[in-house]
């Protein structure tokens, strides 16, 4: 009990480390390849220091939502990704969760950010609010499908981690199939739509044609608005780590803990050099655009589970 | 207690159910008397059948209570039976009327002097005895005749308000719909007598014969009509969304928590009990129709209403879809002889039945406090009303957490084993690949249907609590009487307790499907101290909401102490919301409703094909507009493809053929009855 607590407290902190940073790195990388000299990868940590010391304006209209969905937000996010183990050796809360559990916290956090968005009275939020429940209810069905797909898989057909860990380190060859390639392409499609990244929506600029997570988020500030960045980073670290811990189990059961942190991170990199790439060769796609997108993500999902029959 | 004690307080509480009627009844020339006396005794009976009904699910959960009242009616013994399936809904009844009745304490008041307060008292009453009655009895004629009761009563119910033309023709639609349902059930049931060859229509008679496979197969597709009618089934679903918002939401409520699962415990009953095999396609098919009915009930409800119980109708729509899919993967699941898959979907559409009771009529109620108190139903019209009204808001927003499958409320676990039943069934049939395939598009329907409705809710409660007041209606309302807090209070109290206590809901839902099927879903033991975790079927389904929930609260603990030693070092600013630089935001300026879903009405333009339409009253061009009429509408598609076309062919059939049948002549008439005479005596001499 004492220990699953502990290795619970340093899991929380490990993430609270490392999660910005992998955001610094998709914008240094963008920035290199532009030939742009950028800003540091250390970047996001220093705007969340910033907004943690600024003061606070909050809206006259605003009532208590406005001010409890930053940390419901962060909270779910990171509870989420407490569902996930980082490493073998990490595994505190981790076995007595679901993999649908992880969905059903991001709606949560997606309910309370959205409702805070009309809660300012301002269009933008509403408009925000309106198109962040449009994109994640689009790419809701790849993510089901991708999750299901996984399940099967093991031979108990179960959604809780433990059992698909167990099922996973023991098959890690299971890696390197198309299914897992299918699912993989899925799930990154995923992740690009679920934590605001370029063909779906554009974080770094404040234009009403391409906002949508930050026009929800538009009427933020000080320490409300480093809550929320820090749940999305940490919401992007949950698809990650599903990518590379469940995806490519390659090298999860290694004895060291040094070793499996390494290798690890080595995998979120790859993961995050793969966004940075396709924010790199993309452009932002219009609204009613983005069904297209999580048609395509939700098709290469199909197959990966189609896939999985044939291929058993 | 023995079975025989409880089935006395049984009849009891129907007595003070029926006193509560009468006393209304005569009590009408003080209509706040007549109130009271009607939902203290419906409080009463209902407070004490659910605690008779608990009682009998978890002590006697191995003795149904039966008893028969011998008459001379032929072939209509009057015989009731309590076995743990019908306690079960029982309870459900008795629950929620308990709350709608403290509900109705108060929200009935708005009524006084302008209606007859008596008659409803009477027609309250009645509607939950003839459900409870329905359920407890063990006799198919007098299943219909409360079945008829029950539905005959609502009509007079949602026609409540009879003077308003939306509420007849809600009304008509209504008893049109239920008694061409009721017509299903009834042919239904007349087939399944026919087969017994005693006119007998006890259940347990029933069982032991069989029936040939054609008939039975005629019989479901009859049942599956007539109740998906009630349950509001796509496409029978087109009398519910007008229905339920013209009601009292007391009645909405109660019709959208209790009614309508009133089809889901017909046809559980029939298919447990009269009909114990069949084939894989009946699953099939209400697999399909249930999801269809989930996805397409929220779509319409969250494209295109702003008006909040016609969004909640919808809304029912999609739950009872939910729970017909249940049904459907029970049926599946019967015909593969899988045991554990039939177990865990019973559970599935057993717990969603319970849990949709209770967070729907939460819900209703909440609309029934706004209208009590903004005096609209329309979301456009509301705003900012978390301001005005705290303590009910709350209440309503724990109903829109719940319902968007929210952990740890109970909304989500319901949801959450209706999709582990769809993993576990898609190893299990995994040579069989159309079924996988059935499953996949199912569950992604299922998907797409929760994160809609997480859409629909935050427009709901987004729109109309949230943000600037948009009339002056929005801006006068008041925080709702007591019982009607109370009664939001424990409605949504009973969402997070059997969320997080959901196991217990669990092991109550095992002694029914052990009853029927001598199976169990919890597989290990169980106590008080492990309530956090429980392993489910072989540790498939290892979940545990309440450590889920501590977590949660943990960590929610830990930010907020953080933040508040943060508090003293930066300062918050109130001021007004950014406005782009302009003078200041009007309530004009908000999203609303229509706009807020206008992303999914565009991309389900192939079902909706939305209509708008600018018409400027005053300006130069379309440039310039002073002043414009806009209006927004979307294609009921079942109405406009399949009743209207329906409806088309009999006015003309009829029209066309009445002169033909009924001419007005005698000799034709004459003709008719020889002819009938002469084709009754070739039945007889060749059939008979």
């Amino acid at each position: 009990m004492i220990t699953s607590i502990l290795k619970l407290i340093v899991q929380i902190i490990i993430i609270l480390l490392i999660a910005p940073i992998f955001t610094g790195v998709i914008k240094v990388l963008k920035a290199k390849a532009q030939h742009k000299i950028g800003p540091s990868i250390f970047q996001p940590y220093y705007n969340l220091i910033k907004l943690f010391k600024k003061d606070l304006v909050v809206s006259n209209t605003s009532s208590w939502i406005y001010n409890v969905a930053p940390y419901i937000y962060f909270v779910t996010s990171l509870t989420a990704l407490l569902c996930l183990p980082l490493v073998n050796q990490l595994v505190g809360f981790t076995f007595y969760t679901d993999l649908l559990i992880i969905v059903y916290l991001f709606v949560a956090g997606r309910v309370f950010m959205a409702l805070a968005g009309l809660d300012t009275g301002s269009a933008f939020g509403g408009m925000g609010s309106s198109r962040e429940m449009l994109v994640s209810a689009l790419a809701e069905p790849a993510l089901f499908i991708i999750i299901i797909t996984v399940s099967a898989r093991t031979d108990i057909a179960s959604t809780n981690v433990s059992s698909i860990y167990n099922y996973m380190v023991n098959h890690t060859e299971l890696a390197f199939t198309p299914i897992n390639l299918l699912l993989f392409v899925s799930m990154l499609m995923v992740l690009i739509a679920e934590s605001s990244r370029i063909p779906v929506d554009d974080p770094s600029t404040h234009l009403e044609l391409t906002m949508v997570h930050e026009a929800m988020v538009l009427e933020y500030s000080g320490r409300h608005l480093a809550f929320i960045e820090l749940g999305t980073h940490i919401k992007q670290l949950v698809f990650m780590t599903f990518m590379a811990n469940i995806l490519i189990p390659v090298g999860f059961n290694v004895a060291n803990i040094f070793l499996g942190f390494g290798i690890y991170l080595l995998k979120i990199f790859v993961i995050t050099i793969l966004v940075a790439l396709v924010e790199l060769n993309t452009v932002k796609l219009r609204l009613y655009s983005i069904p297209n997108f999580a048609a395509i993500a939700f098709i290469v999902s199909v197959l990966g589970f189609l896939t999985s029959f044939i291929l058993k | 207690m023995t079975a025989n004690n409880i089935i006395i307080f049984f009849i009891i509480c129907v007595l003070i159910y029926l006193i509560g009627g009468l006393s209304s009844l005569f009590t009408f020339s003080i209509p706040k008397l007549s109130n009271r006396l009607s939902n203290t005794c419906a409080m009463i009976a209902s407070g004490f059948l659910s605690i008779l009904m608990t009682y009998k699910l978890l002590i006697l959960k191995d003795t149904p209570l039966e008893f028969k009242y011998s008459n001379n009616i032929p072939f209509l013994t009057i015989s009731f039976k309590i076995d743990n399936l019908a306690a079960f809904f029982i309870l459900v009844i008795a629950i929620i009327s308990f709350i709608v009745s403290l509900f109705s304490y108060t929200y009935m008041s708005h009524y006084f002097f302008k209606r007859n307060i008596s008659i409803f008292g009477l027609l309250y009453n009645l509607f939950i005895i003839s459900m409870i009655l329905l359920v407890s009895s063990s006799n198919l004629l007098l299943f219909l005749v409360f079945w008829e009761i029950m539905s005959l009563v609502s009509y007079f119910l949602v026609n409540y308000e009879s003077e308003k033309k939306e509420v007849q023709r809600a009304s008509r639609i209504y008893i049109i719909m239920t008694y061409a349902g009721t017509a299903f059930i009834t042919a239904a049931f007349g087939l399944m007598a026919y087969f017994t060859k005693s006119f007998s229509f006890d259940f347990s008679n029933i069982a032991n014969t069989s029936i040939p496979s054609n008939y039975a197969n005629l019989i479901f597709i009859f049942l599956l009509i007539g109740f998906g009618t009630k349950a509001g089934i796509i496409p029978m679903h087109i009398w519910l969304p007008y229905a339920h918002p013209v009601a009292p939401s007391n009645i909405s409520a109660l019709m959208s928590g209790v009614m309508i699962k009133m089809s889901v415990y017909g046809l559980l009953r029939v298919i447990l009990d009269l009909l114990p095999d069949n084939p894989m396609w009946w699953g099939v098919i209400t697999l399909i129709v249930g999801s269809a009915s989930a996805i397409f009930g929220i779509a319409y409800s969250v494209a295109s209403t702003i008006n909040i119980k016609r969004l909640l109708a919808y809304s029912s729509i999609e739950n009872m879809g939910l729970i017909f899919c249940g049904i459907g993967m029970f049926l599946i699941s019967r015909a593969a002889d899988n045991s554990f898959l039939l177990v865990m979907a019973l559970t599935a559409t057993l717990l969603h039945t319970l849990n949709h009771a209770v967070f729907k009529s939460l819900l209703f109620m909440g609309a029934g406090a706004i209208q009590y108190s903004a005096h609209t139903k329309d979301m456009e019209k509301l705003g900012g009303l978390i301001k005005k009204m705290p303590i009910a808001s709350i209440f309503i927003f724990i109903g829109c957490l719940t319902i968007s499958a929210v952990p740890p409320f109970n909304g989500f676990i319901s949801e959450f084993i209706i999709f582990q039943t769809i993993i576990n069934s898609i190893v299990w049939f995994a040579n069989n690949s159309s079924i996988i395939i059935l499953f996949m598009i199912v569950a992604a329907a299922l998907s797409l249907t929760g994160a809609l409705v997480a859409f629909c809710f935050v427009k709901m409660f987004g729109i109309s609590f949230l943000g600037m007041p948009r009339t002056s209606n929005a801006e006068n309302v008041k925080e709702p009487e007591k019982p009607m807090l109370v009664a939001l209070g424990i409605s949504s109290c009973l969402c997070l307790a059997l969320g997080i206590f959901s196991k217990y809901t669990i092991s109550i839902i095992d002694n029914i499907s052990y009853e029927f099927l001598n199976l169990k879903l919890l597989s290990t033991d169980w106590s008080l101290t492990k309530f956090v975790h429980y392993p489910i079927g072989e540790n498939k389904l290892d979940i545990s909401v309440g450590l889920l929930s501590i977590l949660i609260f943990v960590l929610s603990s830990i930010v907020i102490l953080i933040v508040y030693s943060l508090r003293k070092r930066t300062s918050v600013e109130r001021y007004n919301t950014w406005d782009c630089g302009f003078t200041k935001i009007t309530p004009k300026m908000q999203y609303s409703a229509t706009g807020f879903s206008k992303s999914i009405r565009i991309i389900l333009r192939g079902i909706f094909k939305p209509n708008r339409d600018l018409v400027i009253t005053e300006g130069h061009g379309p440039y310039y507009i002073k002043k414009g009429i806009y209006t927004m509408s979307t294609e009921k598609v079942f109405e406009k493809y399949f009743y209207v076309p329906i409806i088309k062919f009999i006015i003309n059939f009829s029209r066309n053929y009445r002169f033909k049948i009924q001419t007005g002549s005698i000799h034709t008439y004459l003709l008719y009855f020889f002819s009938i005479l002469v084709l009754m005596l070739l039945y007889y001499s060749f059939m008979a």
